[in-house]
């Protein structure tokens, strides 16, 4: 048991050994290879405002289309309205369309011809009661 | 290294103050601080990054690929990509968290590229006809367990990595990896787990 204890400490310490891997180093120059590398690359600044003109399109053409969703329903919300409302008031529109010789008809008889204009004064009511009685 | 972890300090804030202001009023690290004077250009600040981390992160890396020049190569590449990032950097976290976490997506995308190329197939089974072949070669500790390591899928290798090379909590490496500590505990036990028992079966 105790030894059977001791072989498995013993291979968690090769293990760890074996992981830590101290002995294992970059290259001397490594420094100087990362450095060289980190300085051919545009400066920090100059790339974060590099980023601000090449972002632009891409902003401008999300604010566009963010404002397009926006604007897009409530457009066609109003214009179904302005057409369903129309529609209504075809369907709900039922006076009779006349035709066109019926219309000219009911225009001329609407036309008082101008001798008729001076109509004769109709007797009142008394003296029709008296036309009646004499029988005239 | 003193503890900055969960003390967040907006980005405008931390690059607006003076490096004396903030050492003063809130507790940054040496390695934050170096970061703000990156983020304003300076290369000999990121020249003390590079001195302080180039040999934890190679070795990092060493241990997870068993390629010295590509993990050489990784090592430069989380440097660049810290030189890059330093204008959009927050202290959020330990600066070692924010390092790591840079290192091992790089990791992440590298060995997704070795996948597609097949060239980790082909360095795979050369271990293992040089363990199979050689009874003199099994004897090299080393060998086995890099043969062992590159069985164990990259999440167990990081989280034992984090664990013994740079000695983590397992809230710091579940931060890193973003997953429960739990699952870290059991990764790492998974992982060390594999690691014995190849070397059992190679009466070690």
């Amino acid at each position: 048991m105790e030894n059977r204890r001791n072989t498995e400490k013993e291979l968690d310490r090769s293990i760890d050994h074996y992981l830590s891997n101290k002995s294992a180093l970059p290259s001397k120059d490594f420094n100087d290879l990362v450095m060289r590398e980190i300085e051919n690359l545009p400066s920090l600044m100059e790339s974060e405002r590099r980023k601000i003109p090449f972002l632009l399109p891409f902003s401008v053409t999300a604010f566009v289309a963010c404002l397009l969703f926006i604007l897009m329903p409530r457009n066609s919300k109003e214009y179904s309205g302005i057409e369903k409302s129309k529609v209504l008031l075809h369907q709900y529109d039922t006076s009779p369309q006349l035709k066109e010789p019926e219309k000219e008809l009911i225009e001329e008889l609407m036309v008082i011809p101008e001798k008729w204009i001076k109509t004769e004064t109709f007797p009142d009511e008394q003296t029709y009661e008296l036309l009646v009685l004499l029988d005239i | 290294m003193k503890n900055t972890h969960n003390s967040f300090l907006p980005r405008e804030v931390f690059l607006a103050m003076s490096s004396e202001d903030l050492k003063k009023q809130s507790n940054l690290s040496d390695q934050q601080l170096l970061m703000k004077e990156v983020a304003r250009g300076s290369h000999s600040a990121m020249e003390k990054i590079i001195v302080k981390w180039k040999d934890s992160l190679f070795r990092f890396f060493d241990r997870s690929i068993n390629n010295k020049a590509d993990a050489e190569d990784l090592t430069q590449r989380v440097f660049i990509r810290v030189y890059q990032s330093a204008p959009r950097y927050q202290p959020r976290a330990k600066f070692s968290s924010y390092l790591f976490t840079i290192a091992r997506n790089l990791l992440i995308d590298e060995i997704k590229k070795r996948n597609r190329q097949k060239t980790s197939i082909y360095s795979d089974e050369l271990a293992q006809d040089r363990i199979e072949g050689s009874g003199e070669e099994l004897n090299e500790w080393t060998e086995i367990l890099d043969f062992a390591m590159k069985e164990i899928p990259e999440n167990y290798s990081t989280a034992l990595l984090l664990r013994v090379q740079r000695e983590l909590s397992y809230r710091e490496i579940a931060d890193i990896m973003k997953v429960s500590e739990s699952r870290i505990k059991t990764w790492i036990h998974r992982a060390r787990n594999h690691l014995k028992h190849t070397l059992k079966s190679h009466g070690k």
